[in-house]
C-alpha cells in the first residue's frame, strides 16, 4: 500500500547494543528528596519563576511561566517546597551553571486538579496548541524545541504529512522503543491530536526493522481504531542516522529537504514518539510535562533499563538506582555515543532532552593524536547530507569560513559518520562545531555592527538637520530682524522728512 | 575507567591509515605483474629501488 522506499546516502551500520536495556519493562525511578528543575530545558527563551523560595507546590502545578514565543512552561515533579530558585550546575559538555528551581519533595506526591478534555475535538487547533504550550511540551527526541510551534502549520503552509519518528537509529538508546511496545495506545492519542491540530491528511509512522516488538504493538494498537486509517506504519532499513529528520524524510517519502529549508516546506512535520505520547497525557488526562523515559545502559550497568524519571532527578540518583559499576567521578555520556557529550559530575539534573545516560561504551574510541588526512575520500562516501567532509576540514581549519559556506557547512548534521570511519582519527565533528559557531558570531558580530553603523549614520544625519535647521532659524531671524529694521528705519525716513517738511513749511511761513 | 575523547563519536571506528595502505599495495600488485609482464623483469629493479629509497628517507 506504501510507496517503494527511498534512500539517503551514507550511513554506517553500527552494532546496535539496544538487547542490553530492553530485557526488562520501564521501570519507575523513586523521587528523590531533591529535584533540580533548570529554566531552559528547550530551545528558545528561558521560562521565568512565579514562585518564590518557601512556596508548597504540587505535583504538575506551574513554577515558571514561558517567555516570549519560544519558550514553554514549567513545572513541578512531585509536590514539595521551594527550597531555591538560583544556579545550579546542569548537564551541558561546557559544565557551566543555570539558574534552577530546587524543590524540596515531600513524598507525597500530590496532584494539583487535573483539567481533563475528554472530547479534544470540541476545541480549536489554537486552544489545543496552548495547552500544549502550558503542559511545557517540547521535542523529546533530543533537541527540545517546543513543540506547539510545530504543532502550527501556519499560514503560508498546509501540512500533509505527519511524520513520528521511531527510527532511534542511535546505539545503546532504547527509550522510544519501549515506549512504543508499551504505551503504544497513548502515543496513538497524542497522534490523534497532532493530526488533528495540523489538519494534516496522513500520518507515517516509520520504525526501524531492529525492533519487530514495537512495530507489532503499534500495529495491534492502531488496528483498534478504524478511524485512524490514514496512518500507516513503515519499516525502514536499520542503519545510521535514520532517525536523521532529513534522513528519514528522505527514506520515507522520496523527498529531499532543501538547503537552508525546513521539512515543514516540502509539507512535512516531524515528532517523536515520546512527544506524541506527552501530548496525549497532556490533552486527554491533564498531565503536564513532568517526567520522561531515560535509557540507563552501558558496559558498567548490569542491569540496564528503562526508566520513567521526574524531571530534576539528580543523574547521582538514577545512576545508584540502577546499580551502576560507576566509580566516583567516572565521564559517563547523556545521549548516544555518536551524537552524545561526555559529562564529569553527576549532581546535575535529568532534563527533558536527556534520553540516555550511558556509563561506559564496548568500543570506545581513545583519546588519539590525529594523524594527517591523506584524502581517502572514506569521510564523504558516509556523509549522509552529501557533504565532502575533507574539504570542510581544510577550510574550517584554515579559518576559511566563506569556503566552509560554499561547502554548505550548515547541511552537516553533526551524526559524526564521517569521524567514525576516518583512517587518521581527525576529529572532524569537533571542526565543523567549530566553523559553525565561529561563523554564527561573526554574523552576530556583524549584524551588531551594523546597528552600531546604522545608529552612527542616523546620528550624523540627525545633527546635520538640526545644524542646518538652526542655521535656518538663524537666518529667518537675521532676516525678520533686518526687515524689522529697515522697516523702523523707513518709519524714522518718513518722519524726518515730515518733520523737515514741517520745518521747511513753518520757516516758509 | 574509561578516557573518552573531549568530543563525539565515542565509539571507535575500524579504518585505519595503514589498513588504507596496505590496499593500495594490493591493488599495486596486478599493475606490476602486467607491467614485468610487458616490459621484463627490469621493472621490479625500478620497484625495490624505489621502495628501498622510499623507506630509507621515511624511517
Ligand atoms: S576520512 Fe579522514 S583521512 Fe580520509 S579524506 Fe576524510 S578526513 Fe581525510
Ligand atoms: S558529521 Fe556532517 S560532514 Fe560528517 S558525515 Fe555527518 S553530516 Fe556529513
Amino acid at each position: 500500500m506504501s510507496a517503494p522506499l527511498g534512500d539517503f546516502p551514507g550511513g554506517l551500520k553500527l552494532p546496535g547494543h539496544k538487547k542490553r536495556s530492553t530485557q526488562g519493562p520501564i521501570r519507575k525511578t523513586p523521587i528523590s528528596k531533591q529535584l533540580v528543575l533548570p529554566l531552559q530545558q528547550h530551545i528558545g527563551a528561558a521560562a521565568v519563576p512565579i514562585v518564590e523560595v518557601g512556596d508548597k507546590v504540587l505535583k504538575g502545578q506551574r513554577i515558571a511561566r514561558a517567555e516570549g514565543h519560544v519558550s514553554v512552561c514549567l513545572h513541578a515533579p512531585s509536590s514539595g517546597v521551594i527550597t531555591a530558585i538560583g544556579e545550579h550546575a546542569i548537564p551541558h559538555p561546557s559544565g557551566l551553571s543555570a539558574p534552577c528551581i530546587t524543590i524540596e519533595t515531600d513524598g507525597e506526591d500530590r496532584w494539583i486538579d487535573r483539567q481533563q478534555i475528554k472530547d479534544f475535538r470540541q476545541h480549536s487547533a489554537h486552544e489545543l496548541r496552548q495547552i500544549i504550550r502550558d503542559a511545557g511540551i517540547v521535542g523529546l527526541g533530543g533537541a527540545g524545541f517546543p513543540s506547539f510551534i510545530k504543532l502550527n502549520p501556519g499560514v503560508h503552509h498546509s501540512v500533509e504529512t505527519l511524520l513520528i519518528n521511531g527510527a532511534e537509529c542511535e546505539p545503546y538508546i532504547s527509550c522510544d522503543d519501549m515506549l512504543m511496545r508499551e504505551r503504544a495506545d497513548g502515543i496513538l492519542d497524542g497522534v490523534e491530536i497532532m493530526l488533528f491540530a495540523l489538519r494534516a491528511s496522513r500520518c507515517i509512522l516509520a520504525i526501524e526493522d531492529n525492533k519487530p516488538e514495537a512495530i507489532a504493538a503499534m500495529r495491534y494498537a492502531l488496528s483498534g481504531r478504524s478511524h485512524l486509517s490514514q496512518t500507516e506504519i513503515v519499516v525502514v532499513p536499520t542503519r545510521y542516522p535514520t532517525g536523521g529528520e532529513k534522513q528519514l524524510i528522505q527514506v520515507v517519502t522520496n523527498k529531499q529537504v532543501p538547503t537552508n529549508k525546513l521539512p515543514i516546506d516540502i509539507g512535512i512535520v516531524c515528532h517523536n514518539p515520546g512527544t506524541a505520547y506527552a501530548v496525549g497525557r497532556a490533552i486527554l488526562h491533564g498531565e503536564p510535562l513532568i517526567s520522561r523515559v531515560v535509557t540507563v545502559t552501558g558496559t558498567d550497568v548490569p542491569h540496564a533499563g528503562n526508566f520513567e524519571t521526574l524531571f530534576g532527578t539528580p543523574i547521582k540518583d538514577l545512576l545508584v538506582f540502577c546499580e551502576t559499576r560507576r566509580q566516583p567521578d567516572e565521564p559517563f555520556i547523556q545521549g548516544g555515543p555518536m551524537m552524545g557529550y561526555s559529562l564529569a559530575g553527576d549532581d546535575l539534573p535529568i532534563t527533558k532532552t536527556a534520553n540516555c545516560i550511558l556509563v561506559g561504551v564496548d568500543d570506545v574510541a581513545p583519546p588519539a593524536q590525529p594523524l594527517p588526512c591523506i584524502r581517502c575520500g572514506d569521510c564523504a562516501d558516509v556523509c549522509p547530507a552529501s557533504l565532502l567532509p575533507q574539504q570542510l576540514y581544510w577550510y574550517s581549519r584554515a579559518k576559511d569560513f566563506d569556503k566552509t559556506r560554499d561547502y554548505n557547512l550548515f547541511d552537516c548534521i553533526e551524526c559524526g559518520c564521517c569521524d567514525y570511519v576516518c583512517p587518521s582519527k581527525i576529529p572532524l565533528v569537533s571542526y565543523f562545531r567549530f566553523a559553525k559557531t565561529e561563523i554564527m558570531n561573526q554574523e552576530r558580530e556583524r549584524h551588531k555592527s551594523d546597528l552600531a553603523r546604522q545608529r552612527h549614520e542616523s546620528r550624523l544625519e540627525r545633527l546635520e538637520r538640526e545644524a542646518q535647521e538652526k542655521e535656518e532659524r538663524q537666518r529667518q531671524r537675521k532676516a525678520a530682524l533686518a526687515a524689522t529694521k529697515a522697516a523702523k528705519a523707513k518709519e524714522e525716513d518718513s518722519t524726518n522728512t515730515a518733520e523737515a517738511a514741517d520745518s521747511v513749511t513753518e520757516e516758509k511761513a | 575507567m574509561p578516557i573518552f575523547r573531549l568530543s563525539p563519536p565515542f565509539l571507535a571506528g575500524a579504518n585505519r591509515v595503514t589498513l588504507q595502505m596496505l590496499q593500495v599495495l594490493l591493488a599495486l600488485i596486478p599493475a606490476v605483474i602486467a607491467m614485468t609482464f610487458y616490459f621484463g623483469p627490469g621493472v621490479l629493479i625500478n620497484v625495490t629501488l624505489a621502495v628501498s629509497v622510499a623507506l630509507i628517507t621515511e624511517a
